[in-house]
Formats: structure tokens, C-alpha cells, sequence
């Protein structure tokens, strides 16, 4: 099997080529199957389409504002098999600054905001390695009583600079943007420089009618549980790099059934409705809301050597 | 995944799609989102702009204020409104007619933001009063500022949502749908959400919770109490 390590030697003679052959991966490690949606079946209309990255059809997608999963993308490849939570422990250093979302174990649910009235749970600031050692001690736990998500802010461009609330540990210039990056240790940013294809995000983001990259996030989790049903008044590539997530998308248009909460209140852009359990007594119109589902994965990984080991 | 194989996926979710998030039990997630800026849609842009010039103040153009009027009498009964105004929820007579309104070509885009700018800027109107705003799109949304009198407040304000509903919506009909879905089941007034209580915190304000909270002290002192 040939190490693949371009995107470009991935590139099939003929657009649809892809579609009479085996795909070539590397047999895995087996993957036990996913555990069951936690919301009801029908609110799944079908599920979000898949289309391989150099599909000419996803110019499509891009251009409607229709979601796709976008398959082999060349984004975020490299980190694939590198970026893994002992790694990250090892090089992700820098000031306990990341915010970690906890929550009962029982709640299922990591809102954003936490107080009475809007969510059990609270959020604290750690290192990536006092995040790992955290949860590592509550799933060992006979009856782990907490859950724990993290989400780090890792870049940010200079149109987000003047409001951004964190302190900057460096720049990079990529693709011809200016960018900002926390303070992370170098090899975080060296990753983030040279492992992450900023053409290709480019490439797409003008497809897509987007202004250019905003921010970068991570987001780290081993104990389940959920985000609630929400919107961001951003466009979003979201990469899965690690582990697997499965997501309900609906319109903009399902605002007219998902309640949001009113437009003043802290969590406005979330939806009333628990998708899991919804109440159909308190939310009569929820019981037409349907949608779609995406199961995304990092796949197996293609190339185990770094790019650096390339011939 | 069995139907391709192919390694690595990246989930194109455009901006204002409603999305719940679940991760996978047993598994360690990373993922990355690369948020981008600024909207995807002209359009919505446009409305956007237009929304945010707009702040409710009473109409000076006639011809507008008797459109707006027309689309006051489009909605429900007066009986419904005085009802709706009193103590919710909203009548909706067809919520599905309703629905297929607020779809344009964009997905409900457009109008989705319009309810947000609505609700945010009633608010602002009427005293940062939640009940207020509330009552008062109630009110909007059965059709009631009819009978209100032609030269007073509430009218006058009720004719400056209503203006902006229209010029956005294009149609009575469909700034009425509008009005109804915002407040349908009395999501606004009475309300649908539990009542705040004490501090709240967010991430997106770098906030962390009070080292006195009982969370962080069960998990400080090691004694993991499961939750009330």
C-alpha cells in the first residue's frame, strides 16, 4: 500500500473514477458501532449527504448553504492520527486557560451557560493535561458522576483581534491571512502551521460565499453527553479528528418549531425543545420538525507517517 | 464508514442551521471547527442591514401605516386577541399554513432573523420589560392593535413593527405568520423558559463558575455528590 500524503496524489483520473473502485484504506482496529441516537427517529428525515472532497458537486452544496459532509478533505488530514489526547497532553502547554464544561452525569447536557434556570453543571479553566488527568479519574469511577467537555480557542483572525478575550501567543501567516494563535507551546503552533491546508479552506470559503476564517476551536470530550439544539451566525467546517459525533441539523426555517428561547434571554440562541425528550404538550410544533443526520468520523487514517517522512 | 471509506470528514454547516451535537459514549472526540465569517446569502445581508437601521419609532408615511393596518385586520379574531393579550398562548389557526410562509427560497433565513431583530428591539421599545414585549407581540400576533386608538402609543408602535414586518416579508400574510410563530404556545408571554435564578455563567464570556459554587467545591474536595 503506497503512503499517501498530498491531497493531490489522492486525485482520481476522472471526477467520478472514485465511485467504481474499493476504497483504499488500511484496515483498522475495530470500531465497536455507535450507540443509539438519543432522540426520537422521527425527526430524522434522511440523512446529510456525502460527497468525496474533489466531487465537483460540492460546489453545489457549498454555494446553496445545504450542509455535506465532505469526505478525504484535506483540511485537517495531517492531524489525523497525530492530534490524540496523550499527544495533546504532551504538547498542548501554555497557561490553564482552556474552558472545560462540566456536567452531572445524569443531565446529559453541556449548555454553554450554567445557573439556575439555564443548566446544571458550571466550567473551569484547565490545561490540556489537567483536562485529561480529570476525566481520566471520573471514568474510573464506579459511578462516574460527572461529564467534562472542552473547548479551547486556538486561532483567530485579525478582524476578531479587537474583541478577542484572549491573550495571543503568536501569529501565522498562512494563505496570505494573518492569524492568531493562543499560547500553546510550540509545537502546537507548528502543527497548526504546517498541518492544517489553508488553501484548501480558502478554496472553499470562496465556493461558499464566506469572508475568510474567524476562529479556530477545539473541542475535547471522552464522557458522551451533548451539546442542545442551537445555531451559530457563522459558517462552520467542522472537522472530526478524533472519535465520532452524530449531529441533528435543521433549517433556519424549524426557528418556527424548536421555541427559541426569547431573543433576551442568556441562551438565545438555543432552542427550548429537549431533542431527546421533547415535550409535545409545551411544544406542540416541535412535532413537525424533521431533519437531518450526520454521523461524522476521522475515518482510518491513510498515512501513519508524518509528512516529513515522505519520500 | 462502510458506504465509502474514505478517511477524514469535514461537515460543511452553514450558519443559522439549528444543530444538536451528540458525542459518541466511550469515545475521545477532538474536532476542530473553523468558524467563517460574515453570511453566506446577499440577501439575508441585506435584510440584516436593513434590520439593524431599524428602530420601532411611529410611521410617517401614510400610505404604509394603511398597508399596515390591512395587515392588522389579515390576522385573527378580536375576540382571540383580547385573549391572546390577557394571558396566552397565541391562537394559530393553521400553524402549517404558517410554516410554509415562513419558508422563502432561503431556507427560513431570512425570516428567522427578523424574529430575532423583532423580539430584541420590541424589548428595547417598551422598557426592557420581558412582559411587555411580550404581551405586546401577543397582541400584534391576534391582530388586536386594531381596536387600539387611532392616535396613541401602542398604535403608533404597533404601526412601526408592523411596517418593518412588511417591507421585510413583502406580504400581510406573511408578516402575520410571522407574529404567530414567534409567539405561538406562549413562548414569549407567559413564557416556556425556566425563571433565572442567581448567577448565570457562559463560555462565550470566559466566565468560570465561583469557586464557592457546590459543583466546583464536590469536585475541589473530592466528594462527587451527584447532582439535586
Amino acid at each position: 500500500m503506497a503512503t499517501i500524503c498530498s491531497p493531490l496524489s489522492r486525485a482520481p483520473q476522472h471526477a467520478h473514477s472514485w465511485r467504481h473502485h474499493q476504497p483504499s484504506t488500511l484496515p483498522g482496529p475495530s470500531v465497536p458501532p455507535p450507540d443509539a441516537p438519543a432522540y426520537p427517529s422521527w425527526l430524522v428525515k434522511r440523512s446529510v449527504e456525502k460527497l468525496r472532497w474533489d466531487d465537483p458537486r460540492l460546489d453545489g452544496f457549498l454555494r446553496r448553504g445545504e450542509p455535506v459532509i465532505i469526505t478525504g478533505a484535506p483540511l485537517v488530514r495531517q492531524l489525523v492520527g497525530r492530534w490524540t489526547f496523550d499527544y495533546l497532553a504532551k504538547v498542548y502547554t501554555g497557561p490553564p486557560s482552556l474552558n472545560v464544561h462540566f456536567a452531572p452525569r445524569n443531565s446529559r447536557r453541556y449548555n454553554r451557560f450554567y445557573g439556575q434556570g439555564v443548566g446544571q453543571g458550571g466550567i473551569l479553566m484547565m490545561t490540556f493535561s489537567q483536562f485529561v488527568s480529570t476525566v481520566a479519574k471520573n471514568e474510573a469511577a464506579e459511578k462516574p458522576p460527572w461529564r467534562y467537555y472542552l473547548q479551547a480557542m486556538l486561532l483567530w483572525s485579525r478582524h476578531e483581534k479587537h474583541n478577542c478575550k484572549y491573550e495571543h501567543g503568536g501569529e501565522l501567516d498562512v494563505a496570505g491571512e494573518r492569524l492568531y494563535h493562543a499560547s500553546m507551546g510550540r509545537t502546537m503552533a507548528e502543527d497548526l502551521a504546517h498541518q492544517v491546508d489553508y488553501e484548501w479552506l480558502r478554496h472553499v470559503a470562496e465556493m461558499s460565499g464566506c469572508e475568510g476564517l474567524s476562529e479556530v476551536n477545539l473541542w475535547a470530550g471522552r464522557s458522551g453527553g451533548c451539546t442542545p439544539l442551537h445555531y451559530d451566525t457563522t459558517n462552520n467546517f467542522l472537522c472530526q479528528v478524533c472519535g465520532r459525533k452524530r449531529l441533528l441539523l435543521l433549517p433556519p426555517s424549524a426557528f418556527a418549531h424548536v421555541y427559541p428561547y426569547p431573543a433576551t434571554h442568556p441562551m438565545h440562541f438555543f432552542g427550548m425543545v429537549d431533542v431527546e425528550r421533547p415535550d409535545l404538550g409545551r411544544f406542540p410544533a416541535f412535532a413537525r420538525a424533521q431533519g437531518l443526520e450526520a454521523l461524522i468520523e476521522p475515518g482510518e487514517v491513510p498515512c501513519l507517517l508524518s509528512p516529513f517522512d515522505c519520500p | 464508514m462502510a458506504d465509502d471509506g474514505l478517511p477524514h470528514q469535514v461537515l460543511w454547516l452553514p450558519s443559522f442551521w439549528w444543530h444538536y451535537v451528540h458525542q459518541v459514549a466511550g469515545d475521545e472526540t477532538l474536532s476542530l471547527n473553523f468558524w467563517m465569517g460574515a453570511t453566506r446569502d446577499e440577501r439575508a445581508r441585506a435584510c440584516f442591514a436593513a434590520e439593524q437601521a431599524a428602530q420601532y419609532a411611529p410611521p410617517e408615511d401614510d400610505a404604509v401605516g394603511a398597508s399596515a393596518l390591512a395587515a392588522a385586520r389579515d390576522a385573527t379574531t378580536l375576540d382571540a386577541a383580547v385573549a391572546v393579550g390577557r394571558r396566552g398562548p397565541s391562537p394559530c389557526p393553521s400553524p402549517a399554513t404558517d410554516d410554509m410562509q415562513l419558508v422563502g427560497t432561503d431556507d427560513g433565513l431570512v425570516s428567522m432573523q427578523l424574529s430575532r431583530h423583532i423580539e430584541a428591539e420590541t424589548f428595547r421599545m417598551l422598557g426592557e420589560d420581558p412582559k411587555h414585549a411580550g404581551l405586546f407581540l401577543n397582541a400584534l400576533a391576534a391582530g388586536a392593535d386594531v381596536r387600539w386608538p387611532a392616535v396613541s402609543g401602542g398604535r403608533e408602535r404597533a404601526l412601526g413593527v408592523r411596517k418593518h414586518l412588511l417591507s421585510v416579508m413583502g406580504t400581510a400574510e406573511r408578516a402575520n405568520a410571522l407574529l404567530r410563530a414567534m409567539t405561538r404556545d406562549g413562548r414569549l408571554h407567559p413564557g416556556l423558559a425556566p425563571p433565572l435564578k442567581g448567577p448565570v455563567v457562559g463560555t462565550d464570556e470566559l466566565e468560570v463558575t465561583p469557586a464557592w459554587a457546590d459543583e466546583v467545591e464536590q469536585m475541589v474536595t473530592g466528594k462527587l455528590i451527584p447532582p439535586r
